[in-house]
């Protein structure tokens, strides 16, 4: 499957988007997802599975003035 | 009657709001914080890259998070950046910031109002960050901004309030507060933006780029409690040599 | 909408002439140092307005002189008013055309209107500020703006000073060519107020308060203030005129803001003036005026006479008339019979007016705005 992760094509075995944030070390209370545009409610995280070129944008909190 | 600052219904204590921007290290902030006396505190958001950490492990429970949408070029994008922020459960304040000019980073005004609208509509509480530029202010507040954020200088200058005498007829003329953001390079400048009337400052570059950023906060801290204490007051006026003194020609004469 | 009767309450429990009485010499120097910046709020202006500041006229003075020059330069404007009918269903204590007065009365029709105002345009006049009596079924609104239309071709401005109106009233006489407006509160004390008003629509204290705020609602290019100064305590309704002034500018930035400051004359009316304002707290008022709003215009009416007015002037005032009447007629016809609103103090001519004011150092400007779109709407009565 491929989808697009914070602007990159990324080739691999998706299922849902909990354990995508695990797979990369994110801990789920710090981040916000946004699936195809759309926030994605955290109580959903376990509930989502990722598709065939979804869109996936992981943000957090950085530094800034 | 105590002196309190209210914003979007939350009484703040000290009018002293600073940035977790430019550090040489992240852990600094905490002491940072503690020294500075701050209660608000602003962030950006941005997507998750391998091995970055985000801030907020950094910042004290206390401290209320306030989201900056710093990367908007446009109302749309800001707007985005806000849902974004107010989705990670840390409050529903942001501070828009739409900018698209890359050398002198100054806030696009006519985005900024229209994000502000935006946003109002959806239950923010919108600090607009701006020029000092009257129209824009009360576009902004027209929209139900909770408060204006006019630049003293170019971001990450320290030169201080070039803007003054923009800033001091928003102060005159608004009835929100007005906090001065962006400029403030040294503790005299915000103690000054106090003195002139101003609600609070944001100071991020001059703390963070300190050799010791713990003792610039506490001195920053000091200045903005010396201004306003000052304004509260009611500093004595300028008075120009001579004043009082009759001229020789007077242009009541005619009255005797 | 806004109402500035939010605001007037929020003076309410305030004893103004206490504070202004409580002001030292200190305090009055301190505020006009504070002047020159241009931030003065409403309680600096009743610091100006104390007997302290009585005393300090000539320092008052300058400081207004300093803000005219910078404001407005030498340049005063001159306009001439028009009366087009003195029938009056207000029975005002003070005013000349109390509907008691059985006097003879003239409305004018809209040609003889339009004769009088072509007959001050060729006397060299570009602004005309048309008045009424208070009598909305005789001189309705659409016969005020049929007037307007008629006229408004040969006037760079057409202001009207008439009765309140509503805002879709204004906005009908700003299609129909009027962009400005004067409305004077007379006083701002309510129970005052309505002993001098008893009878007729004028008698509605809160509906004329915030005519000023309707027609720049509406639209209105410049709106004029002021209250008769004499009627009320001069701390009271001086302080209320700047009060308002300064929340008509604050609620309607774009809109151009004057007050006016007409003093009652001893004998005018039907009672004693007992706290008629002397020249002093006159100029007082015009400097302090002045000093708490430095880009508000000043008019100062033919009710001052040559002598005042012409001193006056640059310690503030910034439009005068000239080759007054008050009455209704009489300049395209010689046909005269009927008395004016008030006794003129200064009947010089827009010639005489022009040359004083050059020999003082003053230009005066004839035409000071002109409506970039000329053609206007034809209103029918």
């Amino acid at each position: 499957m491929e989808v697009i992760i914070n602007g990159n094509n990324e080739a691999g075995d998706f299922s849902t988007v909990i354990e995508l944030l695990n797979r990369r070390g994110l801990d789920p209370k710090l981040v916000v997802v946004e699936l195809n545009g759309k926030i994605l409610p955290s109580a959903d995280f376990s509930t989502t599975t990722l598709k065939e070129g979804d869109t996936v944008e992981i943000v957090q909190f950085v530094a800034g003035g | 009657m105590a002196d309190s600052l209210v914003i979007g219904g939350v009484e703040l204590k000290s009018r002293l709001f600073i940035g977790t921007g430019k550090y040489g290290e992240d852990a600094l902030i905490p002491d940072v914080a503690a020294a500075s006396g701050a209660e608000v505190i602003t962030v950006a958001m941005r997507r998750v890259e391998k091995g970055q950490k985000g801030i907020i492990g950094h910042i004290p429970d206390y401290m209320r998070i306030l989201p900056n949408t710093s990367g908007a070029r446009t109302a749309g994008e800001a707007a985005r950046l806000a849902r974004l922020a107010r989705a990670a459960g840390c409050g529903n304040w942001v501070k828009i910031e739409v900018i698209s000019d890359t050398r002198h980073l100054l806030p696009d005004g006519y985005e900024t109002a229209k994000a502000t609208e935006i946003l109002v509509k959806e239950g923010f509480v919108v600090l607009p960050y701006i020029n000092p530029d009257l129209y824009v202010a009360r576009a902004c507040a027209d929209a139900g901004a909770a408060a204006i954020m006019p630049l003293g200088a170019p971001i990450g200058t320290n030169r201080g309030l070039q803007t003054k005498e923009m800033i001091a007829i928003l102060i005159a003329e608004m009835d929100l507060p007005i906090i001065v953001d962006a400029g403030l390079g040294m503790p005299s400048h915000a103690c000054e933006a106090m003195e002139m009337g101003a609600a609070a400052c944001l100071v991020n570059t001059a703390i963070a780029s300190s050799r010791n950023p713990v003792q610039m906060a506490g001195a920053f801290r000091q200045a903005v409690m010396a201004g306003r204490e000052a304004f509260l007051a009611g500093g004595g006026a300028v008075r120009e040599r001579g004043a009082g003194a009759v001229a020789s020609s007077p242009l009541t004469g005619f009255l005797r | 909408m806004r109402q500035f009767i939010d605001t007037l309450k929020e003076w309410q429990d305030v004893d103004l002439v206490a504070q202004a009485a409580a002001s030292r010499p200190d305090d009055v120097l301190d505020t006009l140092a504070r002047a020159r910046q241009g931030n003065l709020r409403p309680r600096d202006f009743l610091t100006l307005l104390s007997p302290a500041a009585t005393d300090m006229l000539e320092e008052m003075a300058q400081v207004a002189n300093e803000l005219t020059l910078s404001h407005f330069g030498r340049a005063v404007c001159i306009f001439t008013p028009l009366y087009i009918s003195d029938i009056c269903t207000n029975q005002c204590r003070y005013c000349g055309f109390n509907a008691k007065n059985k006097q003879e009365r003239r409305h004018l029709s809209v040609d003889e209107a339009a004769a009088e105002a072509f007959a001050i345009a060729d006397a060299g006049f570009q602004h005309v500020l048309l008045l009424t009596g208070d009598a909305p079924k005789i001189s309705s609104p659409a016969y005020i703006a049929s007037v307007a239309a008629r006229i408004k071709p040969r006037f760079a401005s057409v202001g009207i000073e008439v009765y309140s109106l509503t805002q879709p009233e204004y906005e009908m006489l700003i299609n129909a060519g009027v962009d400005s407006m004067t409305m004077f509160q007379e006083t701002y004390n309510p129970e005052l107020y309505a002993w001098l008003h008893p009878v007729g629509p004028k008698h509605d204290y809160a509906f004329r308060l915030e005519a000023p705020a309707r027609a720049a609602a509406a639209g209105m290019r410049s709106i004029g203030i002021g209250a008769l100064l004499g009627l009320d305590l001069f701390e009271k309704d001086a302080f209320f005129t700047g009060l308002h002034a300064w929340w008509l500018q604050r609620n309607f930035p774009g809109v151009e803001i004057s007050v006016s400051v007409p003093r009652i004359c001893p004998h005018e009316g039907e009672f004693e003036v007992t706290h008629g304002v002397d020249d002093r707290h006159f100029v007082q008022y015009v400097t302090a005026l002045r000093c708490f709003l430095p880009r508000a215009g000043l008019t100062c009416s033919s009710r001052e006479n040559a002598f005042m007015r012409n001193h006056i002037v640059p310690l503030g005032v910034t439009r005068v008339s000239a080759g007054v009447s008050t009455a209704v007629g009489g300049r395209a016809t010689a046909d005269l019979h009927n008395p004016g609103q008030f006794e003129i103090s200064d009947h010089r001519s827009l010639e005489q007016m022009v040359a004083d004011l050059a020999a003082n150092g003053y230009q005066a400007v004839i035409k000071d705005w002109e409506d970039p779109e000329p053609e206007t709407e034809k209103v029918s009565v």
